[in-house]
């Protein structure tokens, strides 16, 4: 049976972060992804490290997406200036830059609220 | 036992956030290259992502707010706007925002560079290129511009009107909006003003007229005596053609200079000793500048119009210096290349008459030693023995993550004083004043005398709009459909005594002052010989009655005279051909005589076969030529064992001049035995003879190895090459296969080469083509950021003509952009 929580915390971070990306800057989704966190309590807080990797490099894939042009050599070049050799593998670098982001803030998130109000324990029966 | 895991848990999880998170806040040091705030940079919402768009040029919303009519534009396939305004003012504001749309990084940092601002976006980096540009004082030079602008109306109206445009283009702009390298560079783009325009107008001064060997010239000539001086170096080299056919008369309404002559000789002869003054960290303009025009009368061409030429050469950068587009304007229809930063057209054509344009290389700029009152260093005794305080300001200089810098200026009545003690640690102020004729001499009309030329149309309408203009001198060539054809050397030139410039000056060197009236610059209109050219050469002939000294052109010169006049029927292919030559005189004259010089007894098997493949060379400096790279390298060695009394000077000594490679070539064919050939070193005398055997042996194994069997062997030795202006290597354009060397008439270097190639036949209506080594947009990556450069080395060109109205061109090739009030 597939866990609730951590597919609630993709669900809103996917929306959550496309809009916030539109609207702000990269940090307000890290802080989008903190708020995330602690408002969903999971029983492990690590469990929401993937919830937000996957919606963080999924909104950054997007954002890749959208802005991206055929024309443009510019990816391609940008690559080159970060020894990166191509646009593609830059792309899966940003990507994960994103996951991270998205990651490592929601746990934070379920971290800082496991502290101050632990969840309760399942008990295996 | 307290439960601590969740706490550890949760400080590491922290620790790992907030690491992140400033590692994506800030930039982060790669080597000497700092990244930008990697979190904006690389979100792709916000950062380079967001320059990607290849349409930005298409929305020109933002001009509505400072139109006053409707405009035009129409851009064609190459992204060439064609601007129709009903009146200049909002022709000129158009073209600011057009321009801006296109290459607002460009502006940002030409202007910054001439203004000595560069620092507060490059950091430590450009800091001594802003201190020594603060001290010649550009910012000071520009506002003085600015005012005399403001009391020019028509000047003002131009420049404003397009600054007004570029400050449009810049307030609609978003932060996520910004071109790449403002994104990269992490700052702003800074407003627009005509000030902005008069630093783009030094910048180009910078390039053009800075040159200046005074302090060179002068140790060397302590070094070698003035005797052995006057023979290394007498002056321009003989055989190269003037610009100004002999023959032609010349106008001189003062002649006080000339009387005067032997006073300056005889009285105030410059020395001293300029080595504790040398090492100033001037920039120098790049070696290779140079540039070729030309003009044929219809009698020799096959439409029986004049065909007029130009390209000049200039440091080649991405985006290019230039940017073409076309202005229409009530009576005004002109198409060309302008200076992003400055309105009209500066190199082009319309519906009567083109235009073109190459550097005149005149000596503007001399070096005057100050002599102090006393140990404070405040106050001067000047030329005429009265005693001048010197005038100090400072200024600040805002580096990037290194706080701001103080720089104290001190200007005499000459100009700055730009030697200090970063120069010469052994004296505070060194005290030499520079006097620059740019500086010297604002101008406000110059700007005037590109948008006369603009709509030029008779030798009256070329030779007025020729005489506004001030600096840096161009030798301006001019063509119309009635037939006339004409060169006339414009700009603003010093007057001098003869022999006055080529040293450092003392401080009781009588100098003269004043300019030599423009009615009195050499000028040639519709000559016998068919056709006039300019190389860069020497301006006129010794019947000119003014002195002058410079850097001038030996070679290329002798190719175009020897071309353009055994042409008849000429044709546009003609031109194009010539603008390509890529043969060298130099070697062609060189060669045999090294052949003849060298002892082949004893050479090694290898060196001999060099000695086949020269013998096989045509002289033309091809992409494959191997016999370019042997000559090459063969003449530079020869060179440097010929002078190496001079070079074992310069290893940490005082800046020294070498005898133009002329000068030795014709020391090799009349005196081989001269004890300039001698080696210091050795114990023997050696000869000429000996000189060049050992040179082709100490060069020919490296050439065999490196070379052997490489079918690009010119270009991989030429390492020809487009920089970004930042000097971004992933913006750049490297290792391109063209031919050509300084000294042809493609004078393609490792970094400069022909800026732009524009022909243009005179018939009915006005026809062209031109290229250019880039593209119309300044932004990396945009299909049109390099289009043309693969063209521009095969040599190809683009036809263009003037198009009458916005629905001469095809709706399906083109795109149609309207902006209204």
């Amino acid at each position: 049976m597939l866990r609730k929580t951590p597919i609630i915390a993709f669900c809103v971070l996917l929306i959550g972060g496309l809009i916030v990306h539109l609207l702000g800057a990269w940090w307000w989704f890290a802080i989008l992804a903190f708020l995330v966190g602690v408002a969903l309590r999971p029983t492990y807080p690590s469990s929401l490290f993937g919830s937000g990797f996957f919606a963080g490099a999924l909104v950054w894939l997007i954002g890749i997406f959208i802005y991206s042009s055929g024309e443009s050599a510019l990816p391609q070049q940008i690559a080159e200036l970060f020894s990166l050799g191509s646009a593609f593998v830059l792309g899966i670098v940003l990507c994960i830059i994103g996951g991270i982001t998205g990651g490592l803030f929601c746990v934070l998130g379920a971290y800082s609220r496991a502290l101050i109000q632990p969840a309760a324990k399942v008990v295996a029966t | 036992m307290p439960n601590t895991r969740p706490w550890t848990k949760f400080f590491v999880v922290l620790l790992l956030a907030v690491g992140w998170g400033l590692l994506l806040s800030f930039g982060v040091s790669l080597g000497k290259t700092k990244t930008p705030p990697l979190g904006t940079f690389l979100n792709p919402y916000e950062g380079f992502y967001r320059s990607v768009d290849t349409d930005y040029w298409e929305d020109v919303d933002g001009m509505s707010s400072g139109l006053r009519a409707a405009v035009d534009i129409v851009y064609d396939e190459r992204l060439v706007p064609h601007i129709y305004a009903a009146t200049e003012s909002d022709l000129y504001f158009a073209q600011g925002y057009v321009q801006a749309q296109h290459r607002l990084f460009q502006l940002d940092l030409t202007a910054r560079s001439a203004a000595g601002t560069l620092s507060e976006v490059l950091g430590t980096r450009a800091l001594a290129l802003d201190r020594f540009r603060r001290r010649v004082g550009g910012i000071q030079l520009a506002k003085r511009i600015d005012s005399l602008w403001r009391n020019n109306s028509r000047a003002y109206e131009a420049v404003q009107r397009y600054a007004d445009g570029v400050n449009a283009f810049i307030a609609q702009l978003e932060p996520h909006e910004y071109p790449i390298e403002y994104k990269l560079l992490d700052f702003e783009p800074q407003a627009w003003s005509p000030q902005h325009t008069a630093l783009v107008a030094l910048n180009m001064a910078y390039t053009l007229n800075f040159g200046n060997s005074d302090i060179a010239a002068t140790n060397t000539r302590n070094l070698l005596g003035a005797q052995s001086y006057d023979f290394l170096f007498p002056g321009a080299n003989p055989k190269a053609p003037p610009i100004i056919p002999p023959g032609t008369g010349y106008k001189a309404s003062d002649t006080s200079l000339i009387q005067a002559s032997e006073r300056f000789r005889l009285g105030g002869t410059p020395a001293g000793n300029a080595d504790q003054i040398d090492r100033l960290g001037i920039v120098q303009p790049e070696e290779g500048l140079g540039s070729n025009n030309w003009v044929l009368s219809g009698s020799k061409t096959a439409s029986g119009f004049p065909l007029l030429a130009n390209d000049p050469h200039l440091g080649l950068t991405l985006p290019s210096i230039w940017f073409e587009c076309e202005l229409h304007a009530g009576t005004l229809d002109v198409h060309g290349v302008s200076l992003p930063g400055v309105p009209g057209i500066t190199i082009g054509f319309n519906e009567n008459a083109a235009w073109g344009v190459t550097n005149v290389g005149h000596d503007v700029l001399d070096w005057h030693r100050i002599k102090y009152t006393d140990e404070s260093h405040s106050a001067y005794v000047d030329q005429d023995g009265q005693t001048r305080a010197i005038n100090f300001r400072t200024e600040e200089i805002i580096v990037r993550d290194g706080g701001t810098v103080q720089e104290i200026i001190a200007e005499t009545r000459y100009g700055p004083i730009v030697v200090d003690a970063d120069a010469n640690p052994d004296d505070s102020r060194a005290g030499l004043a520079m006097e620059w004729l740019t500086l010297q001499r604002p101008s406000a009309e110059t700007i005037n005398a590109f948008l006369s030329l603009n709509r030029a149309a008779s030798l009256q309408d070329f030779r007025s709009a020729s005489e506004l203009y001030e600096w840096p001198a161009q030798n301006m060539v001019f063509a119309n459909a009635t037939g006339d054809i004409a060169l006339r050397i414009s700009g603003t030139l010093p007057r001098r005594y003869p022999g006055e410039g080529r040293f450092l000056l003392e401080h009781d060197a009588p100098n003269a002052s004043g300019y030599i009236s423009p009615g009195d610059n050499p000028m040639a209109i519709n000559p016998e010989q068919g056709y006039l050219t300019s190389t860069n050469q020497r301006s006129t002939d010794e019947s000119y009655p003014y002195y002058y000294l410079g850097r001038f052109d030996d070679y290329r010169s002798r190719r175009a005279n020897q071309l353009l006049a055994g042409l008849d029927q000429a044709t546009m292919d003609d031109m194009k051909s010539i603008q390509s030559d890529s043969y060298s005189v130099l070697a062609a004259e060189a060669v045999p005589i090294l052949m003849r010089l060298v002892k082949r007894p004893g050479l090694q098997l290898e060196t001999r076969g060099l000695l086949e493949v020269l013998e096989d060379w045509d002289y033309v400096y091809d992409v494959d030529a191997l016999g370019a790279v042997v000559f090459d390298r063969w003449i530079n060695s020869v060179a440097s064992s010929t002078w190496d009394e001079l070079a074992q000077t310069t290893e940490d000594g005082p800046s020294i001049n070498f005898p133009e490679t002329w000068r030795l070539v014709e020391l090799l064919d009349t005196d081989p035995l001269s004890p300039w050939f001698d080696i210091v070193a050795t114990d023997g005398r050696e000869s000429a003879s000996d000189i060049v055997t050992a040179a082709l042996v100490a060069v020919g194994p490296d050439i065999a190895n490196a070379y052997d069997g490489d079918s690009l062997a010119w270009a991989h030795e030429n390492k020809p090459g487009i920089a970004h202006l930042a000097r971004i290597p992933a913006f750049s354009k490297n290792d391109l296969e063209i031919g050509g060397t300084s000294g042809t008439l493609n004078a393609q270097t490792g970094s400069t080469g022909p800026s732009w190639r524009m022909i243009v036949s005179l018939e009915q209506p006005v026809r062209a083509e031109v290229v250019y080594p880039g593209g119309q947009s300044g932004r990396p990556g945009h299909p049109h950021y390099a289009d043309m450069i693969d063209d521009w080395a095969a040599g190809r060109y683009y036809a263009v003509s003037l198009s009458g109205s916005p629905a001469a061109f095809a709706k399906t090739k083109h795109t149609h952009l309207k902006a209204a009030p």
